[in-house]
């Protein structure tokens, strides 16, 4: 079976981030990580079990700018055989250029895997987008996988809400996006990163490709407005900690301190 | 020329249709106050006749009963492909769904479709000169974007809850159309549906909980965590879903969209950096103590009481005091 996963490099949501001058994303504050969308991580994982259950191969891809070529390092080091790099100049926030990027690519596999979203958009429409584009079924949030002996099936285990699941079967070829539960991302290995700094990775220019309209654009970002006070305790953390429990005592979640 | 409408999408058989019905009517009258347009809603289902008439009764707008002949599930690959047919007959300017499993999958599909933008998880409508701009989580929830369409169609998916409580109801009485349509599965078949596990009694009961998040690093410093709840009377332990992804905690104690929906009188989120779908489980507590090292945490927004240190030296520190007199 060939396997396509599809990646993203993210600005991680833990790091110092801020809203860029024009408001259409976000940009580093201070500290930042990039690292793989951890679904998409979760994704590759899903896709390496397969591979060392079923056999065939696992080929990664994405679209975004020159450093994204580090996430797909990455994917390689893990333990994909092939990777694809679909230059951009920015991040494409738009999931039906994204997909339609794509496309070609995935049309020379059985199945195809993507994060249930990205954990900075979090659209979670590239998936469905690019199975509706290429006419392929599809299923979403999967915590489960098991192919037909003959590979021409798959049995798929959807997360639903509050803790309800469903369990569909998808003809290959088919898209699966994948929820984070029971995937686990390996490390790359010293020797899979050594050996995937050898590894080529495909290039493709995208403006070689007909580039669909923009179907809608991000207008200003901002942090959430707050629900709560948010009153922030001050001090050294013994301080705070000392704090804390006096008002926690006040409102009687704490019993009074003895005597 | 009659302005294109805006249709709601519920499926028959979901458990939560009245609350998604009222949900995303509410989202419905947003848009169009900015931009008039009538507002209409499709139930589209095996037998969809009777709950296409509770929405109706339910919403005072006009419902289309929408029958799926040997649909097993709406989980089924015919679901969609019946709903575009529909709704391209219709030429909706918006169409709008729950922003579920489900709901986030048909968008996709629908709006590869209907040639139609696909904006998921709106929590929030704007209006302004140039039209209506969405407002939608990113980052974990640390920032909120203003999302505006460019394509004259729309399908939107409505966070569960944003607009709840926000509808207002009128008395005019609702027709109820029937529509039925056929499609292959489209090589997508329903099985079966597998029942959520039991809910843990104790976490919807507790009167505190102490939650565990992504910014605990490793499983033993769940010890602190349970050793500060063992301070505070009638505490419970709960985490949030990377912790129970990793098995750190059993599902059972997940607090969240996908887990549990909890409402303490004292929450206190450790390492918890405060996503949407978290913050769906436990919005409904009282005070909530948040205790993260991010001084940007989206949590800080949501809490009462805020600490910015690391739990590893915090914790100790806070579980010593517990235990100490006042001076």
């Amino acid at each position: 079976m060939k396997i396509l996963v599809c990646i993203k490099q993210i600005l991680a949501p833990e790091s110092e981030l801020a809203s860029s001058a024009g408001g259409d994303t976000v940009v580093p504050a201070g500290v930042v990580e990039r690292r793989i969308s951890r679904y998409d991580a979760c994704a590759l994982e899903a896709a390496l079990q397969l591979r060392e259950r079923i056999g065939g191969q696992v080929q990664v891809v994405t679209v975004g700018p020159a450093e994204a070529a580090e996430a797909l390092r990455r994917a390689l080091g893990m333990g994909a055989d092939e990777a694809v790099h679909i230059v951009a100049a920015t991040d494409i926030p738009d999931p039906f250029i994204v997909a339609a990027a794509i496309a070609p690519v995935a049309g020379g596999c059985d199945l195809v895997l993507a994060g249930v979203m990205s954990e900075d958009l979090m659209q979670g429409a590239v998936g469905p987008i690019l199975a509706a584009l290429s006419g392929r079924p599809c299923a979403t949030a999967a915590v489960a996988l098991e192919p037909a002996p003959d590979g021409s099936a798959l049995r798929v285990e959807e997360e639903l809400e509050h803790g309800e699941r469903s369990i569909v079967a998808l003809t290959i070829p088919a898209v699966v996006t994948i929820q984070s539960g029971p995937w686990t991302p390996r490390y790359p290995s010293l020797s899979g990163l050594l050996k995937a700094r050898r590894q080529p990775i495909q290039t493709l220019d995208p403006t070689a490709l007909p580039v669909p309209e923009p179907r809608q654009r991000i207008e200003g970002l901002a942090p959430p407005p707050p629900t709560r006070g948010g009153r922030a305790l001050s001090g050294s953390a013994g301080d705070k900690a000392v704090q804390l429990v006096h008002l926690l005592r006040q409102q009687g979640f704490l019993p009074p301190g003895r005597p | 020329m009659s302005v294109a409408p805006i249709c709601i999408v519920l499926a028959s058989r979901d458990p939560c249709r009245a609350a998604a019905a009222e949900n995303l009517a509410a989202c419905a009258r947003a848009i169009a106050t900015h931009s008039p347009a009538p507002i209409q809603a499709v139930v589209a289902g095996a037998d969809p006749s009777a709950a296409a008439g509770e929405t109706a009764r339910h919403l005072g707008i006009p419902v289309t009963a929408l029958e799926i002949a040997d649909l097993s599930d709406p989980g089924d690959g015919a679901f969609g492909a019946v709903l575009a047919d529909f709704l391209n007959r219709k030429a909706p300017a918006w169409i709008l769904m729950e922003d579920t499993t489900l709901g986030r999958r048909l968008a996709g599909e629908l709006a590869v479709r209907l040639a139609a933008a696909c904006i998921t998880g709106v929590e929030a409508v704007e209006g302004d000169a140039a039209g209506i701009v969405l407002t939608r989580a990113v980052w974990g929830g640390k920032f909120r974007a203003g999302v505006r369409a460019t394509a004259a169609t729309r399908v939107v998916t409505v966070a569960s809850g944003a607009f709840a409580g926000r509808l207002e109801h009128t008395a005019v009485p609702a027709d109820v159309r029937w529509a039925q349509g056929r499609a292959a599965h489209g090589g997508r078949r329903h099985l079966e549906r597998i029942q959520a596990p039991e809910a843990d009694a104790g976490l919807s009961e507790a009167r505190a909980i102490v939650a565990a998040g992504n910014g605990i690093g490793e499983p033993d410093r769940l010890d602190l965590v349970r050793a500060l709840a063992a301070k505070i009377a009638g505490a419970q332990v709960a985490g949030s879903r990377p912790v129970c992804d990793r098995g750190w905690l059993p599902f059972s104690r997940q607090v969240g969209i996908t887990g549990a929906t909890v409402a303490p009188a004292l929450y206190i989120a450790c390492g918890i950096s405060g996503a949407s779908q978290h913050l769906a489980g436990m919005s409904g507590a009282g005070l909530v103590v948040a205790i993260n090292k991010d001084p940007k945490a989206a949590i800080f927004h949501h809490a009462d009481i805020a600490v910015v240190e690391a739990l590893e030296t915090f914790l100790p520190l806070l579980i010593e005091a517990c235990g100490q007199k006042e001076d």
